[in-house]
Order: C-alpha cells, then sequence, then structure tokens
C-alpha cells in the first residue's frame, strides 16, 4: 500500500468519469466523432512501472538483486490514422516516482526503499484501428531515468541503465467522446524487464 | 463495518441497481443482466436455453460452419442434445475445465509445466411449468482443492456440490432463490484466478478460513431493464468444516448510467468460529463497440481472526476486452492487491494479456501469459511469468 498515492489517481479519475458518464448520455455515434478523426492529440496520466536488475559490489565481492519501480506519468501524444484502419502514435511522457531495490542476495546485504526518480519516455507506434472504439498499437520506445541509490556499509549499487530502449503494446479503449482507457505493455532491453502503463488519456 | 454500512446504503440510495452476467464483458452485446442467459439471475452455473442459443449464434465463432447454414440453424443446434428436441422440464449439463500452467516460460526449465482439472461439473435443470417460474437446479463437480496444486496432486478425487436450489419467480421483476449458491457480491469474471474472487474467498473450494465459495442461503433478487438488487443471507456450505462456515449476508446493486454503461455496489458481512470478513465493492461495466468492453471493482476487505489483528486491506481489476473477429477476444487485465493498509505490507500487482476464443458453440479456449510483480519496503523481487492455455467444454 505505501506507493498507492502513484497508482490512485488513474482509478480516482475513472470513477469520476464513471460517475459523470451519463452527462453526455453515451449516444453511439459520439465516439466515432473522435475516432473518425485524422488525427487525434491527448493528454494522459498513468501508473508506470518496470523492475531492473541491480548489481552489488564491495571491494572484496560482488552479488545481484532487483529493483522495482513505480510512479506516475504525464504524457502528450498525437496519433494520425488514414482513412483505413491503420496509422500510427508518437508519444512523450515525463514520469516520476520511487523505487526499491533488494532481493535474496547471497554475498551483499543490500535493501533500499522509496528513492526517488525522475524520468522521461518516448516512443512511435504503429497502429491498427480495431473499430471506432478500439485501437491496439505497438512499436520501439525510449526510456531514460534518473536515480541514485543511497550506498550501505561501502556497497556499490548499480541498477539497469540510464536510457533503455525497448518494445511497447498498447490497447486503447475509447470510453467516451473524450477519454481513452490505455493499457501498455513493454520489454527493456538493458538490464531491465517488463515495463507496464495503466491510465486515462484525454482527447482534445 | 459501521461505515461501510453507511456508505453502501448512500450509495444504494443512488445506484439502485445489477449484477455481472455470463460473461459481465457481455454488456457489450447489450445483455447487461446475467438473467438473460443464466437460470441464476446473478451468474454463473447452467445457461438457459436463450443463452445456449446466444453463445451459439452471437459469440462463438461459424468459421466451421458453411455459409448456407444461419445463424438460427446454428442456435437450433445449441440443445443438450443438439437439434435433437428434450422436453422443457429437464435441462441437464456439463461443464469441465482444464488449464495448463508453465511457470517461468523461456528458462529452459522442463519442470514449470503442470496441468490443472479445474472444473468437472454436471447437473440437472427441472421446470415445473413452460415459464420457468418454479425452477430447481442441482450441480455437483469434482475439485482439487487448491492447497493440493502446490503439493502436486494432480487429478479430481473429490466430490462437491456446487449448488442445489429452488428458484422462484415471485413476481414479473422478483425472484428468490433458496439452497447451495454462490454467494451475493461484486463482478463474477471469467478468470478463476483472479485476485478479485480469490481474496474475497470466493475461488475456494476446500477447508479455509473464508469457507467454501458457495453457500447455503436464500437470495431476493429484483431485476429491472435499468437496474437490479440483490441480498443475499447465507449460512455456509454443508461439506465445510464447521469452524470454517462463514455466516452472514451481502448485497449488490447495479445501476444503468448510460447506454451499456453499469455502476455498481456490493457489500459483505460474515463471520465463521475463526474468522470475521467484511467487504466492500464498487464497480463499473461499459459496452464499447460490439464485443468490446471494459470493467473496473474496486474493493476493501477487511479480516480479523483470532491471532491477528483486524487487518483491512484492498484490491483492483481493471478489465479491457477487445473483439478481434467473431468469437475471438483479446483480453488485458490488471490487478493489484494489498492485505492491509501497513506500510509494510507489499502490493500484489498481476497482469494478463492473451486471447478469449469461443472457435466452437460449447467451446471456450483462453491462451494467455501471467506477469506478477511485487512492491514492498521489505523488499525487491523479480517479476514472475506465466503461460496459461485453458480450455472449458459447457454442454
Amino acid at each position: 500500500m505505501f506507493h498507492s498515492k502513484f497508482f490512485l489517481f488513474p482509478f480516482v479519475l475513472t470513477l469520476i468519469f464513471s460517475f459523470t458518464s451519463t452527462s453526455f448520455a453515451q449516444d453511439a455515434e459520439t465516439p466515432k466523432l473522435v475516432m473518425k478523426r485524422h488525427w487525434a492529440k491527448s493528454l494522459g496520466f498513468s501508473y508506470v512501472s518496470w523492475t531492473e536488475f541491480v548489481d552489488l559490489s564491495t571491494a572484496t565481492s560482488t552479488d545481484q538483486a532487483f529493483a522495482n519501480f513505480y510512479g506516475n506519468a504525464l504524457s502528450y501524444e498525437k496519433a494520425s490514422f488514414n482513412r483505413g484502419h491503420w496509422g500510427n502514435a508518437i508519444e512523450g511522457s515525463l514520469m516520476y516516482g520511487q523505487a526499491g531495490a533488494g532481493g535474496s542476495q547471497t554475498q551483499i546485504q543490500y535493501q533500499s526503499s522509496s528513492q526517488k526518480w525522475w524520468g522521461a519516455q518516448a516512443n512511435y507506434r504503429w497502429a491498427y484501428r480495431l473499430n471506432h472504439q478500439v485501437v491496439l498499437s505497438m512499436g520501439p520506445m525510449a526510456l531514460y531515468r534518473q536515480i541514485t541509490w543511497s550506498d550501505q556499509d561501502t556497497v556499490t549499487v548499480k541498477s539497469g541503465a540510464d536510457l533503455n530502449l525497448g518494445w511497447v503494446g498498447d490497447l486503447r479503449l475509447q470510453l467516451g467522446r473524450n477519454w481513452q482507457l490505455r493499457q501498455s505493455i513493454g520489454t527493456l532491453a538493458f538490464k531491465a524487464s517488463t515495463i507496464w502503463n495503466l491510465g486515462l488519456n484525454y482527447i482534445f | 463495518m459501521k461505515t461501510l454500512v453507511s456508505l453502501f446504503f448512500f450509495l444504494g440510495l443512488f445506484l439502485l441497481g445489477t449484477r455481472a452476467q455470463a460473461y459481465p464483458e457481455f454488456i457489450s452485446y447489450g445483455y447487461s443482466s446475467c438473467l438473460t442467459c443464466h437460470t441464476n439471475g446473478l451468474g454463473s452455473g447452467p445457461l438457459n436455453d436463450y443463452g445456449r442459443a446466444l453463445w451459439s449464434a452471437e459469440i462463438a465463432s461459424r468459421a466451421f460452419y458453411s455459409k448456407s447454414k444461419s445463424d438460427e440453424d446454428i442456435a437450433n443446434q445449441s440443445g443438450f442434445l443438439g437439434s435433437v428436441e428434450i422436453p422443457y422440464w429437464i435441462r441437464p449439463h456439463i461443464k469441465y475445465r482444464g488449464i495448463q500452467v508453465r511457470t517461468s516460460p523461456g528458462s529452459g526449465t522442463n519442470d514449470g509445466t503442470k496441468f490443472y482439472q479445474m472444473q468437472t461439473d454436471m447437473g440437472l435443470t427441472l421446470q415445473a411449468d413452460s415459464a420457468g417460474k418454479y425452477v430447481a437446479v442441482a450441480t455437483w463437480g469434482n475439485v482439487v482443492p487448491p492447497a493440493e496444486y502446490s503439493q502436486q496432486h494432480w487429478g479430481l478425487y473429490r466430490v462437491l456440490a456446487k449448488e442445489y436450489y429452488l428458484r422462484l419467480q415471485m413476481a414479473k421483476t422478483w425472484w428468490l432463490y433458496a439452497g447451495l449458491m454462490d454467494k451475493v457480491f461484486g463482478i463474477r469474471g471469467v478468470d478463476h484466478q483472479s485476485y478479485q474472487r480469490t481474496y474475497q474467498g470466493f475461488n475456494v473450494n476446500n477447508d479455509s478460513q473464508n469457507g467454501i465459495g458457495q453457500s447455503q442461503g436464500l437470495i431476493l433478487h429484483k431485476v429491472e431493464d435499468t437496474w437490479e438488487v440483490a441480498a443475499n443471507y447465507f449460512v455456509g456450505h454443508p461439506g465445510d468444516s464447521e469452524n470454517y462456515k462463514q455466516k452472514g449476508f451481502s448485497g449488490f446493486s447495479e445501476f444503468e448510467v448510460g447506454e451499456k454503461k453499469r455502476l455498481g455496489a456490493s457489500l459483505s458481512s460474515a463471520k465463521s468460529n475463526l474468522l470475521k470478513k467484511d467487504m466492500f465493492a464498487i464497480h463499473y461495466r461499459q459496452g464499447l463497440s460490439k464485443g468490446s468492453s471494459m470493467m473496473f471493482e474496486y474493493g476493501l476487505i477487511e479480516d480479523q481472526d483470532q491471532t491477528q489483528d483486524k487487518l483491512r486491506g484492498s484490491y483492483n481489476l481493471i478489465e479491457g476486452m477487445a473483439l478481434l473477429t467473431r468469437g475471438y477476444n483479446l483480453r488485458a487485465a490488471i490487478e493489484r492487491y494489498n492485505r492491509a493498509f501497513k506500510p509494510e505490507e507489499p502490493d500484489v500487482w498481476r497482469w494478463s494479456m492473451g486471447l478469449l476464443m469461443f472457435p466452437l458453440p460449447r467451446l471456450e479456449i483462453r491462451t494467455e501469459f501471467v506477469n506478477g510483480r511485487r512492491f514492498s519496503t521489505q523488499s525487491a523481487n523479480d517479476d514472475t511469468w506465466s503461460l496459461q492455455g485453458q480450455i472449458h467444454v459447457s454442454l
């Protein structure tokens, strides 16, 4: 529960959306107006998380551990579609959050939590619009993040890479006239594993 | 608990409202209530004739049928004996689910694959009148207690009554159920390993402090076009140990807030000799384009047993489903569970994505990968991965 503040906001937004959704009465044609556009700009707020592999070292030994990152991302996206199903999207995000490192090391004992980090992410995705309310997309991504791990007892800690590259897949559901639910999952190439993203985008 | 009760009734005043159906995602087809397809109007258990026909004629792929065969023809073959009509007063049903799970796929280890028999049920639905005002349902099934999974005891070894109840339609929109049934609470989703059902205690088929998921009791259910509400009084499963029998009440309501949009709330308060369990949840379901939907549920769970302080935690489910082509769906679900609102308690996450397929009437196949992650101030962990394939046959 310690990181709920990073997670809660998207769901609060979901609830707000749920309670206010009658205001536009969900007439069937409304979402089409958005999705039929050749382009759509949106602002997104989401929960983001990934895991990095940690190298621990002292003067005499080395060991490995894990680091779990979580936080929020504020993103700007521009998506464009031709008259058919195919299109593309480009997105940039600023991110902040906390991370914890540790694990079941045998040589070096190290545990750290609530370390602040900040970062940025960019991705380009090829998109396929299944229909007016569902879009699937995937493409390359780059993730930059900055974190300083606290050293303990002369232990040197290095996790993942400041700049990481990977691929991301994205499912976008059009909930109403302006709101999209986003679920993204991707892989990171350098000493890191899966990255998740869950949130809402507002189309303007 | 008092706060939860107040909150529930406060919401109830505004939300009076349904329960998830079979499947709750099918709100995207315009079917908002479970009663449309299930004998149990709150979902799960045997399908009624309409539900069988709907599965065949609208949900399942028709790739294996010739173009000359109409959906109506396919629907007409959806009975227990296919197109052979049996008397209206009797409807047998058989259901099988099995799942193959490979943990850490790609790791090169061969011992990470196991097949589990999840469900082998059979039963009867008896109807006293053609209008279905008086109905009796009974289902028994072989189950493997979840505890056995970790001990690698495969196979079926225990017969358990899953349900037996009488359903009485008291008035046009009122139903009364009496007997052994699933408890009324929250969305009854398609994922039987979901945190959203597990930590509520609804996936339990063996002796545990949560008690067996099904319980004897009474359910009063009112279903209107745009809302429904249900109240459940329960006293435990007769097959459960006396100390584990959960006795209490639960309620569920759902209200249509727009076309193919439903907002609801649930409450449960139960107690056994060993555990007091109170729960509250809100949920939201929305049908998007035909076959595509999203669902959300947030719940609070408060457990108090004899050995520790009260634990109040929470869970979330958010699921998106997209219809790729008739009978084939992409499903992505994110779940979180936290046992207690304490800094040292980890948040457990589960992210699953895969295909939910109905290649033929009566047949469901699922494939998905599941990524697990755990956040804690006490330690950091590597992700867990599993690849799952599930088959479900329903006759």
